[in-house]
């Protein structure tokens, strides 16, 4: 019966082959799809686009992370500039919508570009400290410009576009926004960049060797990052209609780094699992305790101890394993 | 600069803190000619093929690739002009297959290394050419296997493979029967004969058997302390006093 599933899967090739292999991706997204017609719970639609929105912020760490192996503590820098720069520029200079993607992208690349020709070629802890004190003075000065940003006390009126504006909209707006992103994820992995990424990854003085210029390719995927998390941040200031320092705090990085390492670092599902396990987890967490970021780190240090694939993936591994066993104790001998 | 060298250093120095471990080393290599280094442990082979590869730059002196200058460059620069290395400690994808270690050389040949939204297996000349090199070392027939869970032997020819892969002009190969048993040797050596009968290839080898070295060699030189002690044909050496005399002292 295995035998006939793997032939099956064999002679099916293109499109009919990729639907195949992405069944479950499908699947859910169909189930997405028709979920707001069901459903007239603003909550459960607003908390879906947090899940739609940080899969794409944890896509972005995950090819840093999980693809490339470059540690970032300060990812959240992108996350809160899209979402600062953003804002800022639709409530004080009352920019469109369409033109405020590209100025922050642009962004994003120019700052992407920058810390990594500075720290990239040093030592790798160089890129981790350096976006780290890079999101802390932004932080500050989102913190301290009250009268530009409302400081602690956030700034609110940040208001999307009027097609958006309907919570349903905005929530079938941000699954084309995460299912565009895990599209260009899967083809750009799977690319021969992708396979790139992952010899760095795996062993950069080899890579080196082979000729590639591993800076080069490192910065491919910073901007890239940058990119996606500069675009999270905004969507999510746009969702939240609000702005926060939070957005650009240590916290926010964590989120990335939490769900890349729970969903499985340098997998594909890994961003989405991890989304949707933390941010619910998150929500439930804080109305009963302050101290959820604590238990999310011990649920971390469990999960780097006795899941070090993470979640999805070592699940897997014990599924294998038990088939293997079930296959063992069926067969005659 | 005399062209009828494809390499040649000069007077190269290389310090590690108080440690010389290459002191003023002139080498010459003449296109298309196998070329041994040898010596005892601890002599600066190795650290002479990080100095030429890229991996370290020299202290004092200079290295020529062609005549060209090649001192200051890095290690995927000198790869992409055609001079590619193996290492001694074997140095692959642990956790990538045969065929994805080897392949992953020759698409770095290729011009496709930028593009980030086709499949990388629909460039399938990528991957016959993986292929043949896993024959050409014998690893046919592995290619799906998990480099890391490569026998050791295997890991070595894996090791070669990936320099052969990226069809380098100049080839420095740093032991590459180190840990091969007398079974596997053959094969290894059958494979970079055929690469020194490429007239258009240049070997440089650091090699601890003698009698290999002394009968696939056209020239040799001896690195003792990080200095040259001598230099010439085979035979020159093996009747040299001095150089059995390091070997005595130095060895381990
Ligand atoms: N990266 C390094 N850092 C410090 N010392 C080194 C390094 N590489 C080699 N050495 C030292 O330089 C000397 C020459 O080493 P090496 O080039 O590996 O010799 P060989 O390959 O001839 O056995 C040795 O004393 C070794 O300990
Ligand atoms: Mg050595």
């Amino acid at each position: 019966m295995a035998m006939n599933q793997v032939n099956l899967e064999e002679k099916m090739t293109g499109i009919p082959a990729a639907l195949w292999r992405y069944k479950y991706g499908l699947i859910l997204l169909v189930l997405f799809l028709i979920y707001p017609l069901v459903t007239p719970s603003i909550y459960h639609l607003s908390l879906l686009i947090e899940v739609f929105i940080f899969t794409v912020f944890a896509i972005s760490y995950n090819l840093m992370l999980g693809y490339t192996g470059i540690i970032s503590l300060g990812h959240a820098l992108f996350f809160g500039m899209g979402g600062y720069v953003g804002g800022l520029l639709m409530v004080e200079a009352d920019y469109p919508f369409l033109l405020i993607i590209p100025i922050i992208v642009l962004i994003a690349i120019a700052l992407s570009v920058i810390i990594g020709f500075l720290t990239l070629r040093v030592r790798a802890i160089f890129f981790a400290m350096v976006t780290m004190a890079i999101a802390t003075f932004f932080w500050i000065v989102a913190q301290r410009w009250t009268d530009m940003t409302g400081g602690d006390d956030g700034m609110g009126g940040i208001i999307p576009p009027d097609l958006l504006l309907p919570r349903e909209n905005y929530y079938y707006f941000t699954l084309i926004f995460m299912v565009l992103a895990y599209l260009f994820f899967i083809r750009f992995v799977n690319s021969p960049t992708g396979r790139i990424l992952e010899a760095i990854r795996e062993n950069e003085e080899r890579t080196r060797h082979l000729g590639y210029n591993v800076l080069n390719f490192k910065i491919i995927v910073i901007v890239i990052a940058g990119i996606m998390a500069t675009l999270s941040g905004f969507f999510y200031t746009l969702s939240m209609r609000f702005l926060h320092p939070s957005y650009l705090d240590v916290d926010t990085t964590l989120d990335a780094l939490l769900m890349t390492v729970i969903g499985g670092m340098g997998t594909i599902t890994g961003p989405f699992i991890g989304a949707v396990v933390v941010k619910p987890l998150e929500h439930v967490m804080s109305t009963y305790t302050e101290h959820w970021l604590l238990i999310f780190g011990i649920i971390y240090v469990l999960i780097v101890l006795f899941l070090p694939k993470g979640l999805v993936p070592s699940l897997k591994d014990q599924a294998d394993r038990l088939r293997l066993l079930g296959r063992k104790l069926l067969s005659k001998n | 600069m005399n062209s009828e060298y494809i390499l040649e250093t000069r007077q190269l120095d290389k310090y590690f803190g108080g440690l010389q471990a290459l002191n003023k080393v002139d080498l010459t290599v003449k296109s298309g000619q196998l070329v041994s280094v040898i010596g005892p442990n601890g002599a600066g082979k190795t650290t002479l093929f990080n100095v030429i590869s890229g991996n370290f730059h020299p202290d004092g002196g200079s290295v020529y690739f062609n005549g060209k200058d090649i001192s200051r460059l890095s290690s995927s620069r000198l790869s992409q002009m055609g001079l590619a290395r193996s290492f001694q400690i074997t140095n692959i994808f642990d956790n990538l297959t045969v065929e994805e270690n080897l392949r992953l050389a020759v698409q770095s040949r290729g011009a496709s290394s930028f593009k980030m939204l086709t499949h990388y297996l629909s460039y399938s000349d990528y991957i016959d050419k993986a292929s043949e090199i896993s024959r050409v070392i014998g690893l046919e027939g592995k290619e799906k296997m998990i480099a890391k869970f490569l026998p050791h032997g295997d890991k070595r020819k894996l090791e070669l493979g990936l320099v052969l892969a990226l069809e380098p002009e100049l080839l420095l190969l740093d032991e590459p029967t180190s840990g091969l048993s007398i079974e596997e040797i053959p094969s290894i050596l059958e494979v970079i004969q055929r690469v020194k009968e490429d007239k258009n290839k240049t070997l440089i080898l650091v090699e601890h058997k003698m009698d290999i070295v002394m009968k696939i060699s056209d020239y040799i030189y001896v690195l003792h302390h990080g200095t040259i002690i001598a230099e010439g044909a085979p035979l020159e050496i093996s009747e040299n006093e001095q150089v059995q005399e390091a070997y005595l002292g130095g060895a381990v």
